[in-house]
């Protein structure tokens, strides 16, 4: 089973997130302060992933991931340093993560290995549910 | 003669960090190898480099250096150490080589923040071995965080929650929605033309050229036992029924929406705006109307051009705007301009007599037959058929041409059906009925004596 990923860079850490969640990607200039965003006239809060992972008070997000839960009108906007593009993964094509104990479990279920550098690439639980915490 | 203690050697391998000479227990030691890439992690200490991938393994990576506080050296090796069945990578600096060490050798150091469990003297230099296990616990391994409940909540396995939505196609009919899985939906096609087939139940509302094949087309509105008509742009839902590809006609499509499963019931299904929408059992709907549409299903071809194809002669002619044929070997003649005597008591379709060759033949208004309006002032030339019994002129308007068709070219219906049409054919993406000139002949044979 193949999925389509959103393909997320927060300075140096790779991320993934199912697209199917995702409504809209839009392009500005965000710091660690912007805790809501006006989107179609609604106004979000904003998780702000860039500053999450990197603690990095002084980078700005130049992208903003609008996500929809599917079975509401629940929208989030989630800030992350750039969206970079898309890609297809096959489900088998994951590698779980070793067993540590440390919160990056608490946002990343499974790994990819990039196959041009060997990197590494975190596939992100839930990208929406952020939102909530 | 060396007591028990004496006689338990231990293999270390000796290796620099920084300006530290260290050692660990070579039945740790799985693989020493050049370093990797690392991929860096988020919350984790700082000695923790990241994942690393050796040999399709993602492993944490530990950096020695970090870890005690030492310079940083660019010349580095990885130790890949399995400490309990786990795996963890520690980067170190140069590897030097392993020696033999008793546990008598080794002075108790109490460091479990640096790992170390130890020293011991290596001609003349301090050695500090590591603790493997301690290595382990350092990155918290192998602890399972199985039942703990993340800051996501409920969403924390994201792919069980899909597995809890159905697609379903929205669409309307007769003025009303309607849902069916989306899985039982073949494809949604835009009809370019659809002609009508005499004689046919009001169930079918004709044949369709999709991809240059013939297919039936029900009148979805008429399945389901409304009087309403589809109306604007011909849309058909096609549905794989396994002996032929049906197409239903909507009236518009609504669009795909993921159901929640606990919103999906046995008739009907909740939509996100929460309106109540009947869902229906496609496939069993129209097996249970097969029987009204099995004689009108264009059958599939022989694509076996191996055997050497044989060709049949058609004789084209159109009927308002629709073109049907007669298969050449019914066909005795074609006459025009004949008298017509017109019957005392008209029967079936027969306008009249006409005499050809010194024989009276029945006319039969074939226009009138299949359905359409007719005006006998238009009705000119006479074709003349042999039925086995009997011969009988046909009157049509003009007839065009005829055509050789590959005879596997011939799409044909079921020979049970005594519907009035034989076959179909595209002829450059224009359909081409061919009738069964004796079942026509036939519905104007009872009780008529010519």
């Amino acid at each position: 089973m193949a999925n389509q990923y959103l393909h997320i860079l927060c300075e140096n850490y790779s991320l993934l997130t199912d697209i199917q969640y995702v409504e809209q990607v839009i392009s500005g200039q965000w710091d660690s302060e912007q805790t809501q965003l006006t989107w179609q006239g609604k106004t979000l809060a904003c998780v702000n992933l860039l500053h999450l992972f990197t603690g990095n008070a002084a980078l700005l997000s130049h992208h903003c991931i609008i996500m929809k839960k599917p079975e509401s009108d629940e929208t989030t906007a989630v800030l992350v340093g750039r969206v970079t593009n898309v890609q297809v993964i096959q489900e088998s094509e994951f590698d779980d993560l070793p067993n540590l104990d440390f919160p990056f479990n608490d946002y990343f279920d499974k790994v990819y290995i990039q196959k041009t550098d060997k990197r590494c690439i975190y596939r992100l639980k839930s990208l929406f549910a952020i939102g909530k915490s | 003669m060396k007591n028990a203690s004496e006689e338990q050697e231990i293999a270390v391998l000796l290796f620099a960090v920084g300006e530290i000479t260290c050692a660990v227990d070579m039945a740790c030691l799985s693989e020493v190898t050049a370093p990797m890439v690392t991929t860096p992690l988020p919350f984790v200490p700082k000695f923790v480099d990241g994942l690393v991938n050796i040999s399709g393994r993602i492993l944490p990576q530990i950096n020695a250096m970090t870890l005690l506080g030492t310079a940083i050296h660019s010349l580095q090796t990885l130790l890949v150490l399995d400490v309990n069945d786990v795996p963890i990578a520690l980067c170190v600096n140069q590897i030097l080589h392993s020696i033999t060490i008793t546990p008598t050798d080794i002075t108790a150091v109490d460091s479990p923040e640096q790992s170390l469990i130890g020293q011991f003297s290596y001609q003349g230099k301090d050695v500090s071995l590591f603790n493997s296990e301690q290595l382990l616990n350092l990155v918290h391994a192998g602890k399972s965080k199985k039942g703990k409940v993340s800051f996501v909540g409920e969403l924390k396995d994201d792919r069980s929650v899909k597995e809890q939505f159905s697609d379903f196609l929205f669409f309307q009919v007769a003025s009303k929605d309607y849902a069916i899985k989306l899985a039982d939906v073949d494809e949604i096609i835009e009809l370019d033309s659809l002609s009508s087939q005499p004689r046919a139940p009001a169930i079918i509302a004709g044949i369709s050229l999709v991809r240059s094949e013939p297919r039936l087309i029900v009148n979805f509105s008429k399945l389901l036992g409304k009087d309403n008509a589809s109306g604007g742009r011909a849309l058909a839902i096609v549905i794989d029924m396994g002996l032929a590809y049906i197409g239903l006609l909507i009236d518009h499509l609504i669009g795909i929406e993921s159901i929640r499963q606990s919103k999906v019931r046995s008739k009907t299904v909740e939509r996100d705006n929460g309106s109540i929408v009947p869902t229906l059992h496609i496939t069993e709907l129209l097996a249970q109307n097969m029987p009204a549409i099995k004689p009108f299903i264009p059958t599939g071809r022989k694509l076996d051009r191996r055997i050497i194809v044989k060709q049949e002669e058609l004789l084209l002619f159109s009927i308002n705007g629709d073109t049907y044929a007669l298969q050449a070997k019914y066909v005795q003649r074609i006459v025009s301009d004949r008298r017509l005597e017109p019957l005392l008591s008209p029967y079936a379709w027969i306008i009249g007599t006409t005499e050809i060759e010194g024989r009276i033949l029945p006319v039969v208004d074939l226009q009138a037959q299949l359905g359409y309006q007719s005006d006998k002032q238009q009705l000119r030339e006479y074709i003349v058929v042999d039925d086995g019994k009997q011969e009988w002129a046909l009157a049509i308007t003009l007839s065009e041409q005829i055509l050789a068709v590959d005879e596997d070219a011939i799409d044909k219906v079921d020979l049970e059906s005594t519907a009035y049409v034989e076959g179909f054919v595209n002829n450059k993406e224009q359909l081409i009925t061919i009738l069964n000139p004796l079942t026509i002949c036939h519905d104007n044979q009872q009780q008529y004596v010519v």
